[in-house]
């Protein structure tokens, strides 16, 4: 009987799978070498721009980062984003779990909670990171807001934790234009503003209906991702001051992204736009109208810009990659991060 | 004259631009409810439209059925033969005219 190990056949074939085997271990080495590359730019970028410490603590395999206890992109952002960039961090380094630590939260806006929905998707779906999970702010009534904001229906957690409030129109969320879930919005607006007229009924619906369409049509440019962009929406109703927050976040590209891929940094740099912020006041007032090349289109933010105007819309802000704008006195606030998508925030007084 | 009101003949809930947006878009509002009386070119009658009752109506809803059409047929034609009513909000007309014209 021949032995194996001399037959020219088997030695044919060993050859080609050492072949493949060292191919293999190469493409893996390179693929290290690209996150490890990554990892630190992200952690010279965090470094470079941190403001606050944020606190870690590690357990075993597991990492545990607090979330600041003002829980609100509008009112305290650069300790938002030092949070949320630890998080990527270790989200692209993927050696240890993550626990989203939120016990310590002492005040909440909504804006965080669709923010918060939005990366964790983005991390789940787009990164394929699931060793992710949270726990429950200890204070009753951010535990509350928690519960009722319908959060706990888009992340895997026990129906203990859902519940219903007429006070807040729970989170909304899709990747469509859905005139239908406008309505809902305005019906709970209009429920809970007895003076709210059927011409702004109109305006707000509109609103709601540019923010979807933008998303569907501006925000996805990014050939990567495997996902379609989504938006979140929420609505609450504020007793005490009788007014109606309503909060809109897409996690697309956002709007400078999607002008610096239209217009060159020199023309630009000729209109005097030298950070986000100012893009994004010039896109409200009608400039660099849309990314499409179509004279016709491009009129959703100028739209909405003037509701504000009108006064249909108060406290209009808008944050989105660097810009945050506050439409009250057009200010600008100095903002060193990227925000993953676009937020809109306004009242309905 | 041919009266075409958009709450009750299309939809309360009017959506965005194109068909992939999502429903109740205007592309499909324009294809299924004006175009077929500018493709047939015996036909001259007057199409009126009535805006009211909807919940509202999206900038790009409003350009993708009027401004497309007159991207389409001309200017002229869709002027001569659109009319509208809108007494909820009579500024929507001058809008539409807008993207028509454009």
């Amino acid at each position: 009987m021949k032995r194996k190990y001399t037959s020219s056949k088997y030695k044919r074939r060993s050859k080609i799978l050492l072949k493949k085997r060292k191919h293999k271990q190469r493409k893996r080495k390179k693929l290290i070498l690209i996150r490890k590359k990554k990892l630190l730019r992200i952690k010279n970028e965090y470094l470079r721009h941190k403001h606050s410490n944020i606190r870690t603590s590690q357990k075993g395999k597991q990492l545990s980062i607090s979330a600041p206890e003002d829980f609100s992109i509008v009112n305290n952002i650069n300790e938002m984003m030092d949070f949320f960039d630890e998080v990527y961090m270790h989200v692209i380094d993927g050696r240890k779990r993550i626990l989203l630590d939120l016990s310590r939260i002492k005040t909440l806006t909504p804006d965080a909670l669709l923010y918060l929905l939005s990366l964790l998707e983005y991390y789940t779906q787009e990164l394929k990171f699931k060793k992710i999970s949270g726990n429950y702010p200890s204070e009753p009534n951010i535990l509350k807001i928690f519960e009722e904001s319908g959060f706990t229906k888009y992340v895997l957690a026990d129906a203990s934790h859902r519940k219903r409030s007429e006070n807040i129109l729970s989170i909304e969320s899709h990747d469509l234009v859905q005139g239908k879930t406008a309505k809902k919005v305005v019906d709970f607006t209009k429920n809970k503003l007895k003076t709210f007229t059927p011409s702004h009924s109109r305006s707000l619906y509109a609103t709601l209906i540019e923010c979807m369409a933008n998303v569907k049509n501006h925000a996805y440019s990014d050939k990567k991702r495997i996902h379609p962009p989504k938006w979140w929406l929420i609505a609450h109703h504020d007793e005490t001051e009788n007014k109606i927050k309503f909060v809109f976040l897409d996690n697309g590209v956002g709007i400078p992204s999607t002008i610096h891929k239209k217009f060159d940094e020199v023309f630009k740099k000729t209109l005097g736009f030298n950070n986000d912020s100012q893009l994004i006041l010039s896109v409200l007032d009608g400039d660099f109208r849309t990314r499409t090349k179509q004279e016709w289109r491009g009129k959703g933010l100028p739209k909405i810009f003037e509701y504000f105007q009108q006064k249909r819309i108060e406290n209009l802000i808008i944050i989105s990659n660097k810009g945050f704008i506050v439409a009250n006195g057009r200010k600008t606030i100095t903002f060193d991060r990227k925000f993953r998508g676009t937020l809109l925030s306004w009242d309905i007084v | 004259m041919i009266k075409i009101k958009i709450s009750k003949d299309y939809s309360e809930t009017p959506g965005a631009r194109y068909k992939t947006d999502g429903p109740d878009n205007g592309e499909e509002f324009r294809i299924k409810f004006l175009e077929p009386y500018f493709n047939d070119k015996d036909n001259n009658e007057i199409l009126l439209i009535d805006l009211d009752d909807t919940e509202g109506y999206g900038t790009s809803f409003l350009d993708e059925s009027f401004g497309g059409l007159a991207r389409k047929y001309g200017v002229d034609k869709v002027l001569k033969r659109l009319q509208f009513i809108s007494l909820q909000d009579p500024t929507l007309i001058e809008e539409i005219h807008g993207y028509i014209k454009k």
